[in-house]
């Protein structure tokens, strides 16, 4: 196990088995996050981001949501063997997660400074006292006045609440913080000063940074490391560098010709055509195949496995058959 | 004074709402002219009025005061009976395609209920109604087969859709776009943006489309509007707006937008705290308490939009 | 527009949400089991009129009605399964036809709520203002009242009959019905599509009535099932206490009644209509349940 990986996923497949057929959310993903750095997730709706985030946290939605194999290592133990006891000591404190939307994230009835002094009581053992202290550093730490702290969720701005999410997230100085889509429900300026404030804490704090998006501006600004999702599996990853200066799988190409530039004179996009593949009824071969401009025969009925092709570390990878002859594949 | 050469023009638009706090300045004294076949893109964030604006220039908000100006004439005098005619001319697509159609109709039946409403088809002409159902339906590419299909059975892309097959099927001349693409995954909003593209060439038609996303308005749009608290605080061309922004908020909305090249670090110009109340604003600048370049004057007086260069204005103390 | 063709080329059956609400509802064995009580009750119902019409009440009047004191308070046996009451009727047939009575009272009873209620909550909830707080402040007033209460006094003064029964047991629901079809309509109501309706230029009774009403309608739909257990309570209740049904109609309530004196010796006159009571009033509350989970909104994708 390599040390400088904080969490390695490896071989992770989560389906989910409803009345109308079984939903393959994720097949066969692995993905290792280094201590200290930024990884971004990106995909859209259907590829599974958000099914690896809360599979990583063990909260996959029961019953019909179903780890089938794989395992989710934290510094070498796996969580998918943990018991629900022992898990509890983790999130929170070690892994911790934000999600998108701050109004439902946060409890109405308990005034936020409560929130956070709940978190940290569940890990650790403080007075009454040194716990509302805490509460109010914290708060100060993510751009609120503590004075705020005795206040409801109502009483905050969107960004705000966002903010006292972030803060409960980060209260235990975890080693990773998954955040899954936490400025979409944002406006933009509000977006940029909640982003600025997670890279400040982040540097502060040495945590690791998991980021869920579909926005590959926010990715190109806050991410060193970045994969690309598509119907479940990652089909492209590598340093940010890599992927926007060297495109190699189709869809990643599709994903940055639909974009509207701010730079760019484009007077006409380039969709992709189509629709993701239904996931309860999955293509044979690649999963991309139906949309792909550059398909071959193979595509339809081999699957492509992720190949190594180099990069900036050694780490960009491609799920393509385009590139398994660089390989020797 | 209307512009007899625009489509729409808007004159010293309001609409407040009576809140328990006081007066909510929703829509406060704007002035747009929108010319036949072109995009105005209204730009904003959340609480600046923009879907406010584009709902009472349709009067489905009935305004505070003001003027609206729809071919020659002032749309606000009219009775019931030529506002319910009027419809078929102005038409709006809603932002949430989960929330603007109505669970229990079925595609064929959305888009057929403003032919219906507004008499152009008797309800029981089926051949007549499945006929313009099927072009609209071919116009905004859903398949055929669809016809019979629920909402809740189609992904979002689809659903928006049928919004715009609907908005189309009375052959409007004007139509509101409400963050048209905004609930939509990046490749669809593609797909959408260009199909609409497509429509207005082809049918004639002229947008004001509303939008919280610079880039998209900036690909689409003859003029842009930025609005701050319910009043215009920018007005040009797309180029003369990106190339040259003059107003410090217009200048934040830009540089908070981030950038897709990771070389590319940008230099924010990030604007502190939040938006402040709509309620009972005083004088003075709206935008004020966030500005970085706020000076005395700018609480206590408030700014006119005037004209900077042909076509560019700004409502600035200091631009 | 060939570059705008749909080309997911998938074959969509489509389904109605009342269509997908009723495979939810099949897989619920509860509710099903309640469902299947209510059509046997709905049969026997219907049966019994139409035999009533059939022979113009010669079966009712044979074996319903007339006495026969030679049996008085026969146990149930192989000839009377049922067993005979105080006046040597067979029970089992009193039984049957007796369930008319408390079922088709009881939906009649909550229709008649539902629909006053219903359309007071609806105008109510699409106008506002004051026009709300008038049918409001009108339904607290009704509220107010204790409903058993109300139902006696009514018919105390009005007579024990058909009619003032079932008014006087659906006025305390009217407040209720009231209340829930208005906050559904009020939901309903923000929603956009009733923007869009009133974008294209639709009247505001079309919107009401083709718009809101069959969006607004589940919650309704539920509480009005649950209503109707409720009524046929009521009902046995009020014709125990002599103010309902009124003898020899072999309502299930006033069986149990005229059993009191006769508990002791015959427990077959009590235990039996008052076993069906609870077996109806289960069935509806299973049914009204599996009927909620089965159209709860939060279940649709």
């Amino acid at each position: 196990m390599n040390s400088d990986h904080v969490i390695e996923i490896k071989d992770l497949t989560i389906h989910y088995e409803m009345r109308e057929g079984t939903v393959k959310a994720l097949n066969n993903v692995s993905l290792s996050l280094k201590r200290n750095s930024s990884y971004g997730l990106v995909g859209e709706t259907g590829a599974g981001k958000t099914t690896l985030a809360k599979g990583i946290m063990r909260l996959t939605p029961t019953p019909y949501g179903k780890v089938k194999s794989g395992e989710i290592l934290y510094e070498g133990k796996d969580l998918l063997k943990m018991s629900p006891k022992e898990l509890q000591k983790y999130r929170g404190k070690h892994i911790s997660m934000i999600f998108q939307d701050p109004m439902t994230s946060l409890n109405p009835v308990v005034s936020v400074g409560k929130q956070i002094e709940e978190s940290l009581a569940a890990h650790e053992n403080l007075s009454g006292a040194e716990l509302s202290k805490r509460a109010g550093e914290i708060l100060e730490m993510v751009g609120i006045p503590a004075e705020r702290a005795s206040e409801f969720p109502h009483q905050f701005s969107g960004g705000m609440k966002q903010r006292v999410v972030i803060a409960i997230a980060l209260a235990l100085d975890p080693d990773v913080l998954l955040a899954d889509e936490p400025t979409t429900a944002l406006d933009v300026t509000i977006q940029a000063q909640v982003l600025d404030m997670i890279a400040n804490l982040r540097t502060k704090l040495g945590t690791s940074l998991l980021l869920i998006t579909h926005d590959l501006g926010v990715v190109a600004q806050n991410c060193e490391y970045v994969s690309i999702m598509y119907a479940g599996e990652i089909v492209e990853t590598g340093t940010v560098h890599d992927i926007f200066k060297n495109k190699l799988h189709p869809y990643t190409e599709g994903l940055f010709n639909s974009i509207p530039n701010i730079s760019d004179q484009v007077h006409r996009l380039t969709p992709i055509p189509g629709l993701m593949p239904d996931p309860t009824n999955l293509p044979k071969g690649c999963s991309f195949c139906e949309r792909c401009p550059k398909a071959v025969e193979q595509c339809k009925t081999k699957h492509p496995r992720l190949i190594l092709i180099g990069g900036e570390e050694n780490s960009h990878m491609v799920r393509c058959f385009l590139y398994e002859s660089i390989n020797g594949g | 004074m209307e512009n007899t050469t625009a489509l729409l023009s808007v004159r010293n638009l309001k609409k407040y709402f009576h809140t328990p706090a006081g007066i909510l300045h929703a829509v406060d004294n704007i002035n747009i002219d929108i010319f036949e076949n072109e995009t105005l893109g209204v730009v904003g964030e959340s609480g600046c009025g923009k879907s406010t604006l584009g709902r009472a220039i349709l009067r489905l908000h009935e305004p505070t005061s003001g003027e609206v100006w729809f071919r020659g004439e002032n749309i606000l005098t009219y009775g019931s009976a030529r506002l319910k005619k009027l419809r078929s001319e102005m038409q709006i697509i809603f932002q949430d395609p989960y929330a603007s159609l109505n669970p229990r109709m079925t595609v064929s039946q959305a888009i057929a209920a403003p032919l219906i409403i507004q008499g152009l088809y008797d309800k029981r002409d089926h051949a007549g109604i499945n006929k313009r159902v099927a072009e609209m339906m071919e116009t905004v590419g859903l398949a055929s087969r669809l016809v019979n299909a629920y909402p809740h059975e189609l992904d979002g892309g689809r659903r928006q859709r049928i919004g715009i097959a609907r908005a189309l099927a009375l052959n409007p001349k004007f139509i509101v776009c409400d963050e048209p693409v905004s609930a939509l995954d990046v490749s669809i909003q593609a797909q959408v943006l260009n199909l609409m593209q497509d429509l207005q060439e082809q049918m004639g038609l002229t947008y004001m489309f509303i939008t919280h996303n610079l880039s998209v308005v900036k690909h689409l749009s003859n003029h842009i509007v930025v609005m701050y608290l319910g009043q215009l605080v920018e007005k040009g061309t797309p180029s003369q707006l990106f190339n040259s922004p003059l107003h410090p908020y217009t200048r934040a909305l830009l540089s908070a937008i981030p950038i897709p090249d990771p070389d590319i670090k940008m230099k924010r110009e990030i604007i502190k705290g939040e938006l402040t109340s709509p309620i009972n604003v005083g004088h003075g600048c709206r935008f004020a308490a966030r500005c970085p370049i706020a000076s005395e004057r700018c609480s206590k007086e408030d700014p006119i939009l005037s004209e900077h260069e042909p076509g560019h204005f700004v409502a600035c103390h200091h631009s | 527009m060939a570059q705008h063709k749909d080309t997911k080329a998938i074959a969509i059956r489509s389904r109605s949400l009342l269509q997908e609400s009723w495979l939810r509802f099949r897989e619920n064995k509860t509710a099903i089991a309640g469902m299947t009580i209510l059509v046997i009750l709905i049969i026997i119902s219907i049966s019994t009129i139409v035999i009533d019409l059939v022979d113009g009440g010669a079966t009712y009047d044979k074996y319903v009605i007339s006495q026969n004191l030679r049996q008085k308070l026969a146990l149930p046996s192989a000839a009377h399964p049922f067993g005979c009451d105080e006046y040597g009727r067979d029970l089992l047939f009193r039984m049957l036809w007796g369930a008319r009575y408390s079922l088709f009272s009881g939906i009649a009873c909550i229709c008649l709520a539902t629909i006053f209620g219903g359309t007071l909550g609806a105008i109510a909830g699409y106008y506002g203002g004051k026009v709300d707080n008038f049918i409001m402040r009108l339904m607290d007033v009704m509220m107010a009242v204790p409903a058993t209460i109300l139902a006696m006094a009514i018919v105390a003064a009005l007579g024990a009959n058909m009619r003032n029964l079932l008014i006087a047991l659906a006025i305390p629901g009217i407040p209720k019905y009231a209340r829930v079809l208005r906050s559904s309509v009020m939901t309903v109501k923000g929603s956009e599509y009733i923007e869009a309706a009133k974008a294209v230029g639709a009247s505001d009774k079309l919107i009401i009535l083709e718009y809101i009403i069959p969006n607004a309608m589940t919650p309704l739909i539920v509480q009005a099932t649950l209503g109707v257990s409720n009524a046929i309570m009521s009902i046995a209740g009020l014709s125990f206490i002599g103010l309902g049904i009124q003898p020899p109609a072999p309502e299930w309530g006033s069986i149990l009644s005229s059993a009191r004196t006769y508990m002791r010796d015959a427990w077959h006159i009590s235990v039996i209509p008052g076993l069906a009571i609870m077996i109806s009033i289960l069935a509806l509350n299973l049914f009204g349940d599996g009927l909620r989970d089965a159209l709860d909104p939060k279940l649709k994708k």
